[in-house]
């Protein structure tokens, strides 16, 4: 039985994005998913691999863009594509959705935000030389470098050292983001595990505050890095990084052996903390709902997935989030939808 | 929580002022009186008119960093020489980044704590001062750089390429909030530098501290400083710097006494150090005996050599 009187529109397609909009298919209302870039996948789509078991997360968008395939009758994909305008009406908004070309006028009966987060921003910290010395890099554009090294593996030369710098935009009150984003100390350690599988003899360095690997199948995921990998892992912040022979000079304290250390690296990894995106905060704004003090959407009382009135959210948007999490916030924002759309259709009859 | 940590020189300093309260530096005007003299010449050729106070003291953070009395003693310190700033109604301008820093501090303190100000004004009051508060401390490297397109039109020595190592000093940067760059890779003097007509060197351990404060007599005065300040030389020297500036006689102390000390050991560095505003001044064509660098203990005739300037220009 399909029915498709309603329709929810789901802002996002990353894999919270994706999963809701799949879940509300597949119970048969309809669904309009749109996506600000050219392709699917958000965050997911640029990583190299994932934890806690490397598996490749193209594979798993290949999945679920196969899934999306099977329900094209009720899901109804838009890449390139944003909210324009959004007005408030009986049980739902009309909104404008424009692409380059094209706008399209729609009244939707529920609205999934799943807008993801951006990266910090690295070059806060002076100290750390990113965008001075080009051989310092943010997590993302790490991720893509170990694409590359994946993909032409034959043809590079392994770099003798990585250094990989955690909490940096986290945990920080003096740049202005308290807390903890996460997911760093997770795919750090994915990292620079990578490196060590794809280049067994690249030593690499973890400066660490202290690692939090709570999740089902974390620790022991950080501790075979370490012990089976064999990346080093350093208890200190580091100070400084500086150019030295071409290379880079990193300044630190081992806070365990009470020395400071230097060594010299070929490349340094930020591992830049979560902040929410420019655009959530334009969308909270057309939607009139709360986010926190730092932009983070906030849940409504009694609802880990409501915002406001037929509004919900899922993955990113909210907090810093790893990929399972994404994609359980995606499912119970789909239950909600579709929860509120069965209780219209009650009321209806 | 702040995220405005950085601010642009014309949003610390929105209007230049007619004049300002200089607040003296013990150290600066006692071991290079070249500085005070500079800073003065400096603000006479941009039009700013210079006030100081012979009543106003050293701003006591010196023996409060060694733990030399009680803090307490340092706040009715700091209340009586901000109650003559006060006073005076002027913009308060330091040129020692211990000034800047104790000061700010401070005042930081007593202006979150009334019970610490009240305190310090029980302190004050019976010598007849009161300090009322909400001031803002300047530093006068924060002028320079505001007035960087008036310096740059005033020079009438142009630095001829001299490669000159800027030392920016902990106390400032360390504030964090507020100040004019970056304190994890600041590049505001470097441009000052440029300004002037010299070739700025960011030579690696330009941001490592000057030692001053174990350094000078204190706690370890050779075991420590020594390899430190050889790492930031040796650093400075494979740069090819010829000069190194700083804007705070502290580390000026540091930096230039230390030198003799250093070639004893055999390592000879002979760079030669002085304040930014004396290498303004000389740049706006002050008179070099106006400037005294008779106080520098590695000479500096070889820079001024090289700028074409006698030592009785």
């Amino acid at each position: 039985m399909q029915n498709t009187a309603k329709t929810a529109l789901v802002i996002g397609a990353g894999p919270a994005g994706i999963e809701a909009a799949l879940k509300i298919g597949q119970a048969g209302y309809s669904v309009i998913l749109i996506e600000k870039e050219k392709q699917i996948g958000g965050m997911v789509g640029k990583l190299c691999s994932s934890f806690p078991r490397w598996e490749n997360p193209q594979e798993m968008l290949d999945l679920k863009t196969r899934e999306l395939g099977k329900f094209l009758s009720n899901i109804t994909l838009l890449t390139n594509t944003t909210l324009k305008f959004c007005e408030p009406v009986e049980k739902g908004y009309l909104v404008i959705l424009e692409d380059s070309d094209k706008e399209l006028n729609v009244k939707v009966d529920a609205v999934v935000l799943a807008t993801g987060f951006d990266l910090f921003d690295a070059s806060v910290y002076g100290e750390y030389g990113y965008g001075i010395y080009p051989g310092v890099m943010d997590a993302l554009e790490f991720e893509n470098q170990l694409k590359d090294w994946s993909a032409h593996k034959s043809q590079t030369e392994a770099p003798g050292a990585i250094a990989f710098f955690k909490c940096v935009g986290s945990r920080d009150r003096s740049k202005g983001n308290p807390y903890c984003s996460k997911i760093c100390c997770m795919y750090t350690a994915k990292q620079a595990g990578l490196v060590k599988e794809l280049f067994p003899e690249t030593k690499c360095y973890v400066f660490y505050m202290d690692y939090r690997s709570a999740g089902k199948g974390y620790e022991e995921f950080v501790r075979s890095v370490i012990e089976e990998k064999h990346v080093h892992y350093i208890r200190g912040r580091a100070s400084k990084v500086l150019p030295q022979n071409n290379r880079l000079l990193v300044r630190a304290e081992d806070t365990l052996m009470g020395i400071p250390i230097e060594v010299e690296v070929d490349k340094v990894v930020l591992a830049t903390g979560v902040i929410p995106r420019k655009e959530t905060a334009r969308l909270v704004e057309a939607f009139g709902i709360n986010t926190d003090q730092y932009g983070f959407i906030e849940s409504e009382f009694g609802s880990p997935a409501k915002a406001g009135k037929r509004v919900f959210f899922a993955g990113g948007c909210n907090f810093a989030i790893e990929l399972p999490g994404a994609q359980y916030q995606g499912a119970a924002a789909a239950a909600e939808v579709i929860n509120l759309f069965y209780q219209d259709e009650q009321e209806e009859r | 929580m702040n995220r405005v940590r950085v601010v642009e020189p014309d949003q610390r300093i929105p209007e230049v002022p007619e004049a300002i309260f200089l607040f003296r530096s013990c150290t600066g005007s006692m071991e290079y009186p070249g500085t005070e003299n500079a800073i003065k010449e400096i603000l006479k050729l941009l039009g700013i008119e210079v006030v100081m106070d012979p009543d106003q003291t050293c701003c006591s953070g010196y023996l409060l960093t060694c733990s030399g009395y009680l803090p307490e003693f340092s706040l009715g310190v700091t209340a009586r020489n901000m109650s003559i700033i006060e006073k005076s109604g002027l913009p308060p301008y330091v040129f020692c980044n211990g000034c800047y820093g104790y000061l700010s501090e401070l005042t930081h303190i007593m202006e979150h704590n009334p019970a610490y100000k009240d305190m310090a004004n029980g302190l004050i009051g019976s010598l007849g001062y009161h300090y009322k508060g909400g001031n803002n401390i300047f530093h006068v490297q924060e002028l320079y750089y505001r007035l960087k397109d008036e310096i740059a039109g005033k020079v009438v020595r142009p630095l001829n390429g001299l490669r000159v190592g800027c030392h920016y000093g902990c106390h400032y940067l360390a504030n964090q909030y507020g100040i004019l760059d970056d304190g994890g890779y600041p590049a505001f003097h470097e441009e000052l530098i440029e300004a002037l007509g010299g070739t700025p060197v960011f030579y690696k351990e330009r941001q490592m501290c000057c030692g001053y404060s174990v350094g000078r007599g204190f706690t370890h005065k050779e075991e420590l400083v020594q390899p430190h300040l050889y790492k930031k030389f040796k650093s400075a020297r494979e740069a090819g710097v010829e000069l190194i500036t700083t804007v705070c006689p502290g580390c000026n102390v540091a930096l230039d006494r230390e030198q003799p000390a250093l070639a004893k050991k055999g390592y000879e560095f002979d760079i030669p150090v002085i304040d930014m505003g004396q290498l303004i001044a000389l740049a706006l064509g002050v008179p070099v005996e106006k400037l005294g660098f008779g106080a520098n203990t590695v000479s500096v005739d070889k820079v001024l050599k090289k700028l074409g300037v006698g030592k009785g220009d």
